[in-house]
């Protein structure tokens, strides 16, 4: 079968781990958790350096660990770490260098992907014959992920790759890796807690807790699933919206998004006319209403039925999920209101409703 | 003029302290090393015992250590015939029994500040370059070896320097034949005896000056051994 199956089993530390999932041969799949999750320690096992769980793990079919144990070195998988883990008695162009010719050592059947395309495209090409020390970290982290695309491999895993960047050079590097996914047709296996990496550039989340899996699913899914929400509180609960670019106001820098056949209006200037966008709704910035209130005060209006309405315990909210559709397809997402404005405008499961989002509900960092 | 002659008369010493302190090294490279890169790297229930066993000179008199082995290799013993199969000598009053005795002795001397070196590498790059897909020795090679160039320099420093200042155990062990034994210190010691004090001042002058010369280019190429940026 093809794509990777990881069976971990054991105590370590704090963590008690039963984790099992087959990932994906294609996209990009986060796995996410909180701090101290067991994320880096699922890297490390799958990786061949951390035998003290009980682990089985098959990638596109071929057993590398269970009941034989193939070496870290010949496993077809490339590893970008947390740190930068950088050769220092190394010049960067020789740490590219070391990582394309040693992995010609590995089990696998891909071929090597160009350096020079690499090192365009992550923009490094001044820093070839400089020192690991003399680079800053959020350079080393580029060398760091330049060297990991270069490992001959079957599929790629991710440790927080872009932990030490500025959200500009963010933004250009997680837009290269949907790219070179697509390219490449090299899964990548992103290892997150940012919940913008995970909305840029996923197809797919897969949820870690305490060593634990957790659930898994597309990302527009999963971002409304109660097990995602207990992750981030009540603030961070939202949803994805998929969207398409229809028109771009350049005088008022705006762009202009359809969703499920309506019209959002965003601040900037993001992406070019017919790009598929996404944008992220944050529960708290939508207000309900049964009546539309778009000539009074509010650009954006969702028209949209009601699906389910949680009330939380012991506080003065709720949560409704509000489900936008044509003919033949929908998506949901989240407005968080208070008990009070529930009873009073009498909202019902199955209610039509107009969603009202506030401008500053984009979040400029969620859409590419 | 006097110190030139005294030079030239004790030539035959000074040639064979640097030469027994160049061998022992070289020894010391290939057996040293090892031993280090296994308590470093390869810790095991028999690494405290084995970093015992290397440090034990250190700590035991010399003459201790040389009474020990001219005991255990005895012509008679089998350990002594092994030693003359393979050296052609018996070890007491030998050049090759001094070597012997000088790696016996300068092993710790090698090995801590190599093992300390070795323990200094980051565990996370050398797994980083192995899931690159590099080999034992590639490792060694391009990671352990270029990062310990410091070590394996002070480690090698050390170990001549301590060799060249070693007296208990060469006499005990070698005693003191001349162009077979007797190196510097053995003769600073025979000067003493006589009582002729300038001869045992000029070679101690030798040793002072070599030993400081030594350890100044230590310092000063530890400085220079650093990747990029200057520390």
């Amino acid at each position: 079968m093809n794509g990777l199956s990881v069976q971990v089993n054991g105590k370590l530390g704090e963590l008690n781990f039963n984790f099992k999932h087959h990932f994906k041969n294609k996209g990009i799949t986060t796995l996410f958790g909180p701090i101290g999750s067991g994320k880096s320690t699922l890297v490390n096992t799958i990786g061949g350096f951390n035998q003290q769980l009980k682990a089985k793990i098959l990638l596109n079919g071929t057993e590398l660990q269970g009941k034989d144990f193939i070496k870290p070195r010949y496993r077809p998988i490339a590893i970008m770490f947390q740190e930068n883990r950088l050769i220092e008695s190394l010049t960067i162009m020789e740490n590219l260098k070391f990582a394309e010719d040693k992995s010609k050592n590995k089990l696998c059947s891909t071929g090597l992907v160009n350096k020079d395309y690499i090192i365009e495209k992550l923009n490094i090409n001044d820093k070839l014959f400089k020192y690991p020390n003399n680079l800053s970290t959020g350079e080393k982290q580029l060398v760091s992920l330049a060297r990991t695309l270069l490992i001959s491999s079957e599929l790629i895993i991710l440790d927080e790759p872009t932990s030490s960047l500025d959200l500009r050079t963010k933004t250009r590097i997680l837009s290269f890796l949907k790219d070179f996914n697509s390219q490449f047709n090299l899964p990548i296996l992103l290892i997150s807690h940012s919940l913008e990496e995970i909305v840029q550039i996923s197809d797919e989340i897969v949820l870690i807790n305490k060593g634990n899996f957790v659930t898994s699913g597309k990302v527009s899914e999963i971002m409304i699933e109660k097990e995602f929400k207990n992750f981030f509180g009540k603030f961070e609960s939202g949803a994805i919206l998929n969207g398409l670019v229809i028109e771009k106001e350049k005088n008022f820098n705006l762009t202009k998004i359809e969703v499920e056949n309506q019209i959002l209006i965003l601040p900037g200037n993001f992406k070019k006319k017919g790009d598929k966008i996404r944008v992220r709704i944050r529960a708290r910035d939508v207000i309900v209403t049964k009546i539309n209130l778009k000539k009074v005060f509010i650009e954006n209006v969702l028209k949209g039925k009601i699906t389910e309405i949680i009330l939380e315990k012991d506080t003065a909210f709720a949560e409704i999920l509000i489900k936008i559709s044509t003919d033949k397809s929908f998506q949901f997402f989240r407005a968080r209101i208070t008990k009070y404005n529930l009873k009073k405008m009498n909202l019902k499961i199955k209610d039509n409703i107009y969603a009202h989002l506030r401008s500053v509900s984009f979040d400029r960092q969620a859409i590419i | 003029m006097e110190f030139i002659n005294i030079i030239h008369s004790e030539i035959s010493a000074i040639n064979l302290t640097f030469k027994l302190s160049l061998i022992t090294c070289i020894f010391l490279f290939f057996f040293g090393t090892p031993i280090a890169y296994y308590l470093a790297f390869k810790k095991s229930k028999y690494s405290p015992l084995l970093e015992a066993l290397v440090t034990m000179p250190l700590v035991l008199p010399p003459t201790v250590i040389g009474f020990y082995l001219i005991v255990f290799f005895n012509p008679e013993t089998i350990l002594g015939k092994i030693f003359i199969t393979i050296t052609g000598n018996q070890l007491a009053f030998s050049f090759n029994g001094l070597v012997f005795a000088s790696i016996i002795y300068s092993l710790p001397f090698w090995v801590q500040p190599l093992q300390n070196s070795f323990q200094s590498v980051d565990k996370k790059v050398l797994e980083a370059a192995s899931n690159m897909g590099a080999s034992k020795l590639d490792l060694f090679n391009k990671v352990i070896f270029p990062l310990c160039k410091k070590g394996f320099l002070t480690s090698f420093v050390l170990s001549f320097a301590h060799t060249v200042g070693e007296f208990g155990i060469v006499l005990m062990v070698g005693g003191n034949i001349e162009k077979e034994t007797r190196v510097l210190s053995i003769s600073i010691y025979d000067h003493v005896e006589q009582l002729s004090y300038s001869n045992a001042n000029s070679l101690s002058l030798i040793l002072i000056i070599f030993s400081f010369i030594t350890l100044l280019f230590l310092y000063y190429l530890n400085n220079k051994l650093t990747f990029g940026l200057k520390i």
